[in-house]
């Protein structure tokens, strides 16, 4: 397994395998499936509610929409430039693309049609993520911007994102806040509506590529790489209120996704070749 | 023939006009002037009709080509703004192999876009991007002739890509910006055929992205120079 997401408040878990299949397991039971699309080798996914999927190959343009239970093939969406990350919106009617090339561009998945695409001064953007009513979604982009629009691709505002690029990004349960992280190694918390900066963290020591927000925003846990090799150096919990930093992991490499339940920050990990753990955060 | 390092022509007039001309290439002196000294000194005739202006325009006209717009790459995890502005990268003392880069921006009717800005960022010679600090970072301004350069060391690799390469992110009023980056044919990733290979760097957008690198010096001093010329479209 290389990636995974949580959906349904952390009812099921959906991952891509090293074969580049979809596979997902319900929770808490484990029982897992295999979704059959065909020759797609998937390397992006995200989805939305329990109905509908979104994957992506690495280095390709093209996006897919799939009815989530069947694999069937919805929408095929092409984004013009190599996909880095998607976003659906929770009712899964439109997903935000975050291509290598190009601005952020937000799709109509029904139709397949482009809505409208998003602003930077230079560059593309890393990772792109829905808020939780869907009424807006934050691109982090390349010129170290937060950028913020809302369901018809307009630009509500842009937010500092430090002087090096924001790599990771996600919201809290109710919306009010989400938090940004990248290659300066802080995690940075922001009002939702204004774009204003709520809280720092401290220096993490190499820079943050996955984030994910405690449902009371009080907590972010944050996965860093070092700089030179890209590979996980640590797995920690910031808690925000206190400013302390906590490691989670003995071995962040084995670290493969994380989401959230209803209360908690959940981490999906390797449990050797062909096991998955799943654990809450306390 | 030379006297007193002065050089003596039998045909001054034809000379004065190309040493006017290749004086005007390099500090781009007006072309009409330049036209109409060489009719008023009869060694340029106009056909009736064909005025010196107009001639200086098709002049300039045809001595600039079009040229196709630089690949466009990925601006890759790194960018960090607010460089300092030096053309001096490589401080006395550092290791690697010392790098001269240098170019000319154009757009793509194969003007010279002058004051067009550029980041610039690499690794130092082991492949480590300074994230803390501006070490091999830079903005600059390209000078009156649509000119750049900077003096720098060869990038070094990392596990993360395949190829050296330096980045670049260049902007200019009414263009588009090209983002981009600068490979180099001595790559030993390229097996010296850099046509067949460049491929083995999957981000590696087009075979144009891969400059000729020249060793100058003798082998206690050697110095590595490329030239990498940007083209941008207009907006």
């Amino acid at each position: 397994m290389r990636t995974t997401v949580t959906c349904e408040a952390g009812a099921e878990i959906v991952g891509v395998g090293d074969d580049g299949s979809i596979y997902s397991w319900t929770l808490p039971s484990g029982a897992a499936s295999k979704l059959n699309i065909g020759d797609a080798t998937v390397s992006e996914i995200d989805c939305a509610g329990a109905h509908t999927l979104a994957a992506s190959a690495r280095q390709t343009s093209k996006v897919l929409i799939l009815d989530a239970r069947t694999g069937d093939i919805r929408q095929r969406i092409d984004a013009q430039a190599p996909v880095q990350a998607l976003a659906l919106s929770p009712d899964g009617s439109l997903i935000a693309i975050a291509t290598s090339l190009l601005p952020t561009q937000l799709f109509d998945t029904h139709t397949g049609a482009r809505i409208a695409t998003g602003v930077t001064n230079i560059g593309a953007a890393w990772t792109v993520a829905f808020s939780p009513a869907g009424d807006r979604f934050v691109a982090a982009d390349e010129d170290t911007k937060l950028r913020a629009y809302n369901r018809e691709g307009k630009l509500l505002y842009a937010a500092d994102g430090g002087l090096l690029e924001p790599f990771a990004l996600a919201f809290s349960a109710d919306g009010k806040q989400f938090a940004a992280g990248g290659a300066d190694g802080i995690v940075r918390i922001f009002d939702s509506a204004s774009g204003k900066l709520l809280a720092s963290s401290k220096f993490l020591g190499d820079p943050v590529f996955g984030l994910v927000m405690a449902p009371d925003g009080q907590r972010v846990a944050a996965l860093t790489l070092d700089d030179f090799a890209l590979q996980p150096a640590e797995m920690g919990v910031w808690d925000v209120r206190s400013g302390n930093m906590k490691p989670i992991l003995d071995d962040p490499k084995t670290c493969i996704g994380g989401g959230t339940d209803k209360s908690h920050i959940l981490l999906v990990t390797k449990n050797g070749d062909k096991m998955l753990q799943v654990s809450s955060v306390q | 023939m030379s006297v007193d390092g002065v050089a003596r022509f039998p045909l001054a007039l034809d000379v004065v006009c190309i040493l006017a001309a290749i004086v005007g290439y390099a500090m781009e002196l007006n072309r009409r002037d330049l036209l109409a000294n060489c009719v008023a000194l009869g060694v340029v005739t106009l056909t009736p009709g064909l005025s010196a202006a107009a001639a200086a325009k098709s002049w300039l006209r045809s001595d600039t080509k079009p040229r196709p717009a630089t690949p466009q790459a990925e601006l890759g995890p790194f960018y960090k703004r607010g460089a300092p502005s030096t053309a001096t990268l490589r401080a006395p003392g550092d290791p690697g192999l010392p790098l001269s880069v240098a170019g000319v921006i154009y757009d793509t009717r194969g003007n010279i876009l002058p004051g067009a800005k550029l980041e610039i960022w690499q690794t130092d010679h082991t492949g480590h991007y300074d994230l803390q600090g501006y070490r091999y970072r830079t903005i600059l301004t390209a000078d009156a002739a649509g000119m750049y350069d900077f003096s720098s060391v060869m990038p070094g690799h990392y596990p993360a890509r395949v190829c050296q390469h330096i980045h670049y992110a260049v902007t200019a009023p009414g263009h588009k910006p090209v983002v981009t980056q600068l490979y180099f044919a001595s790559d030993p990733v390229f097996d010296g055929d850099p046509d067949k290979n460049y491929t083995k760097d999957p981000l590696i957008t087009s075979r144009e992205l891969v400059r000729p690198v020249m060793l100058k010096g003798d082998p206690q001093a050697m110095l590595a120079s490329v030239n990498f010329e940007i083209v941008m479209e207009t907006a």
